[in-house]
């Protein structure tokens, strides 16, 4: 009894969210969808986040139901960036929503449920949670996808990513049940004490097992050759719901993963499986950076832009070492920051009442916002790694930690990349400053959007004055896979 | 160590053989056959009616909302079953986990009332 009660001790964050989107539903079903629910629902992420951040965990991992969640620094790290992430998509969706009339209450209680979800991978310690968890997610995101029901290009997506998110699931089935036929157990530090001292030959369905679960995670992840969803669902798919597809669910597949790789002393990433991340990550930064060079969509150039990000992020799970890993954290950080920033700019883009698709569309931007131009510029330089700004430090990090253990191909491949993705994100600068445009920008834009672009404006640009307090942060939460 | 495959062989040779025979029997008759097609043979079916319409006609949603629906309580019951035969060895906790289980599915039912997913007009 005492073990149950400390599991949902532990997974209180959580368990407080579920409940409260379920009161939300309820409260939304009575009221016909009258009442406003955008507070309570800001403030369940809020109060989550507070649970979170007074019950961590970060001196010592803690496991509850018998081994099948664990509270450790790295998940007490993701879920804290996973609430700051839902709640910036939040405050994002609500003005687009509003003014396009398509706002339904039923918008709080999925994007709760799903970071319900999501909070469950990241504490994922048994396969039997990483699943549930995962699909939950992914469950609620496949309705958000079609949230726009009377937009035909918003149900494509919805059921694309339904159809292609259930095959990944089967695969990650698969590769559980070998895992579990191979080795008896589900348990994540038993499977690695059941592996450890067995040749690599006698450990073979162990090995596809496992692939499979990767690829699984890849999916999910974005990660080339098994992205080809992410355009079509990205530019299909509402823009609020694109921003919380680019900024949040990628923060708890890389930390799974990582869980996975390098937990229990690596002994996973040593039975070679770390190469098939070596492998989607060097594909989903080189892909991820030439497919991006012939789009014409903002909204696809995102989703490019995402898969890039996503392997520059494996390469720091590639690198195997603490550092590596909390390289990768402090690179997801930064970029779920700049996105948030970017994906309020592109949010506020309108004109003549239309919401901005096209690249085109930005031709003379600055002329009409020339402080939100020049934001946007800051945003654009950070995920190109151009120097004094946050993007820079984070792949520097990623960098230094794959050529301290040897990764040099992948460093060098990473550095070669972001110059050619420097030429598409300097492509949309000149657009939006040297070329004329004729459409005339609304203004003005909503407050939520200026508010955010601020912060994120702030946080990318004063990042160069302390890197230290973010990264000694980054630092404490990967200790806890490498005691 | 190559493993014996020497027993195989006998099926292997099998399934060669197996393979060769039937499709000499498909090439003899695509090559022996006489053909004298016509109209009628070469209409869907020489016998019944032509087709009227095509098959795939529009039908309600509303018949996959209530096959959906009665999947989920179906579920539901036969999770019942097992857990009421054993809840003598479960005690408290069972009897808990399973209320919470109850109560998550009635949300979903409060919600599919109240959106008006059971009236058919």
């Amino acid at each position: 009894m005492s073990e149950t009660l400390r599991g949902l001790y532990l997974l209180q964050p959580t368990l407080f969210i579920a409940g409260a989107a379920m009161l939300l539903l309820v409260v939304g079903a009575f009221s016909n969808g009258k009442r406003d629910l955008r507070l309570p629902a800001l403030m369940t992420l809020l109060v989550a986040f507070l649970l979170q951040i007074l019950s961590a965990e970060f001196s010592t991992p803690v496991t509850g139901f018998g081994g099948l969640i664990i509270r450790d620094g790295l998940s007490d790290y993701g879920a804290a960036l996973l609430l700051v992430g839902l709640f910036v998509s939040l405050l994002l969706a609500d003005p687009w929503f509003r003014r396009e009339g398509i706002l339904r209450f039923e918008w709080y209680p999925l994007v709760l449920l799903s970071g319900v979800g999501m909070l469950l991978l990241v504490s994922a310690h048994n396969f039997m949670t990483l699943y549930i968890g995962l699909e939950l997610q992914s469950l609620a995101l496949y309705v958000l996808a079609t949230f726009h029901i009377r937009d035909l290009s918003s149900a494509e997506s919805g059921v694309k990513y339904f159809i292609l998110g259930s095959l990944a699931s089967g695969i990650l089935l698969f590769g559980i049940s070998l895992v579990y036929g191979f080795s008896g157990t589900l348990d994540f530090s038993v499977l690695a004490h059941a592996i450890e001292g067995q040749e690599q030959s006698a450990v073979s369905g162990l090995i596809v097992g496992l692939t499979l679960v990767v690829i699984g995670l890849g999916f999910k992840l974005s990660a080339v050759p098994f992205h080809m969803w992410t355009p079509d669902v990205y530019e299909g798919a509402p823009t609020p719901v694109t921003a919380l597809f680019a900024i949040v669910p990628k923060v708890a597949a890389v930390i799974i993963l990582a869980r996975l790789m390098l937990g229990e002393g690596a002994i996973i990433s040593a039975l070679g499986v770390d190469r098939v991340l070596w492998a989607l990550s060097f594909l989903s930064m080189l892909w991820g950076a030439l497919a991006a060079l012939g789009q014409t969509q903002i909204k696809r150039l995102l989703a490019y832009s995402a898969i890039g990000n996503a392997g520059y992020a494996l390469m720091g799970i590639v690198a195997g070492t603490e550092d590596g890993l909390a390289a990768m954290l402090v690179y997801m950080t930064i970029y779920l920051v700049t996105t948030a920033g970017v994906f309020a700019v592109v949010l506020s883009l309108r004109s003549d009442g239309q919401a901005i698709e096209r690249l085109e569309d930005l031709k003379g931007f600055a002329q009409h916002h020339p402080l939100v131009a020049v934001l946007l510029g800051i945003f654009l330089f950070s995920l190109a790694g151009i120097p004094p700004l946050a993007g820079f430090f984070g792949k520097f990090y990623v960098f230094r930690a794959a050529l301290e253990s040897g990764e040099v191909i992948l460093a060098i491949t990473g550095a070669l990349t972001s110059v050619v993705a420097a030429f598409y994100y300097l492509r949309l600068i000149r657009l939006m400053c040297f070329d004329s445009g004729s459409v005339p920008q609304e203004r003005p834009i909503p407050a939520e959007y200026a508010g955010i672009m601020a912060v994120s404006g702030v946080l990318v640009l004063l990042f160069l004055l302390a890197p230290s307090a973010p990264v000694a942060f980054a630092q404490s939460a990967a200790a806890s896979l490498f005691p | 160590m190559a493993p014996d495959l020497g027993p195989y062989l006998a099926i292997a040779v099998f399934l060669v053989v197996a393979g060769m025979i039937s499709l000499l029997m498909v090439m003899a008759s695509f090559v022996l056959a006489p053909r004298a097609p016509d109209p009628e043979k070469n209409s869907a079916y020489e016998c019944g009616f032509a087709a009227f319409s095509d098959a795939r006609s529009k039908f309600d949603v509303r018949f996959y909302l209530v096959a959906i629906l009665f999947i989920i309580f179906d579920l539901e019951v036969a999770f019942l079953f097992p857990w009421a035969v054993a809840l003598g060895g479960l005690g408290v906790f069972g009897l808990v986990s399973m209320l919470v289980f109850l109560g998550v599915l009635t949300v979903g039912f409060i919600y599919e009332w109240k959106s008006g997913a059971l009236e058919w007009e």
